[in-house]
């Protein structure tokens, strides 16, 4: 699977949580494109690092997002819990998409 | 000679034999005719009967209605329209609920959602034909006005709280302020819905402030039926 597959997933991953989901615009898309970015730009040859830092990065991301929409108060644990999920199953998924290339 | 009052009598005596020996004909006959004549009365006061005993019954349907819906809260600005939860709620999907009623059933955006007319889940966002798009109170960022759920007669203070997402309020009150876990707030705006009940108070000895977390009572998550309340034009 090239970059441009990996692009494509993670833009309807976005995509699906960004109409059903009630965030502002490109709450959940920006970060999602931004992760992919970096899980394939980044230079290690051992993918689950590549997607681990990718990770954190989505994560962080996403949790500043939240940050700033609640006025600079700390999101509930269960919408942090929500944002762990969501980066981590797009993570999940590129790794796995990138994993059968390989194969 | 037969005098004139003999005469009298006995045309009397003959008149009334007569009208005896033919009267029982007569009689019958003019119970027929009566009877003729009375019956249509006889039918319309039955007919009366039977309407009335139907206006007894509308009266006690109505009163019926009039018990069932206040009951469930309704008036007539108002309908209460049922609709199952398709799915939302969790921590995939965290602040939004999609149910199963749309524009066919009369649903409209800015519609309430509640949970059996009592607890204020949230509002319609987005209307389809046969399915609604509900936000869910405490979405990230959302600002509501509560109040306090206090006794009838004392008016509480209305408060801002802000959304920190999944169904979780923030509320900065003074510290003086008497709250304990398990305390209600309504909604100021539907002060009839329980918007969310306290369940962590942050203070620290020396703070103006005490930071209270006020969370709904049901978990939408375990949501099946949802009540949603709009308004008639």
């Amino acid at each position: 699977m090239n970059r441009q597959k990996l692009f494509i997933s993670s833009f309807f991953y976005g995509l699906i949580f960004e109409s059903i989901g009630t965030e502002i615009s490109g709450f959940y898309l920006l970060p999602a494109m931004a992760a992919t970015f970096l899980y394939i730009k980044l230079p290690f040859t051992l993918r689950a690092v590549n997607a681990l830092l990718a990770f954190i990065f989505g994560f962080f991301l996403m949790m500043f997002l939240a940050f700033a929409q609640n006025g600079w108060e700390a999101p509930s644990l269960k919408f942090t819990s929500h944002i762990f999920i969501y980066v981590f199953l797009l993570l999940a998924l590129l790794y796995i998409f990138s994993h059968a290339e390989k194969k | 000679m037969i005098s004139l009052q003999n005469k009298v009598f006995f045309a009397a005596l003959l008149a009334v034999l007569i009208f005896f020996s033919g009267s029982r004909a007569f009689v019958k006959n003019l119970i027929i005719k009566a009877s003729f004549f009375l019956a249509p009365e006889r039918e319309s006061r039955q007919a009366g009967r039977e309407s009335l005993t139907l206006l007894i019954k509308i009266r006690d349907l109505e009163k019926e209605n009039l018990r069932l819906q206040k009951a469930l809260g309704v008036n007539g600005k108002t309908r209460l329209i049922p609709a199952n939860a398709v799915f939302g709620g969790g921590y995939l999907f965290s602040d939004i609920l999609l149910i199963n009623q749309g524009e066919n059933a009369g649903i409209k955006i800015g519609d309430l959602v509640t949970y059996q007319n009592k607890v204020f889940i949230g509002r319609i966002a987005e209307v389809g034909a046969d399915w609604s798009k509900a936000v869910l109170l405490g979405r990230s960022g959302d600002k509501i006005t509560l109040r306090q759920d206090t006794p009838e007669n004392i008016q509480s203070v209305p408060i801002e709280a802000v959304g920190l997402g999944g169904g979780e309020f923030q509320i900065e009150m003074p510290a003086d302020t008497n709250l304990k876990i398990g305390d209600i707030f309504r909604s100021a705006e539907n002060p009839e819905y329980i918007a969310g009940v306290v369940y962590k108070i942050l203070f620290e000895s020396g703070d103006q402030f005490k930071e209270i977390s006020v969370v709904s009572p049901v978990s939408p998550v375990l949501l099946n039926e949802v009540d949603v309340i709009s308004k008639n034009e």
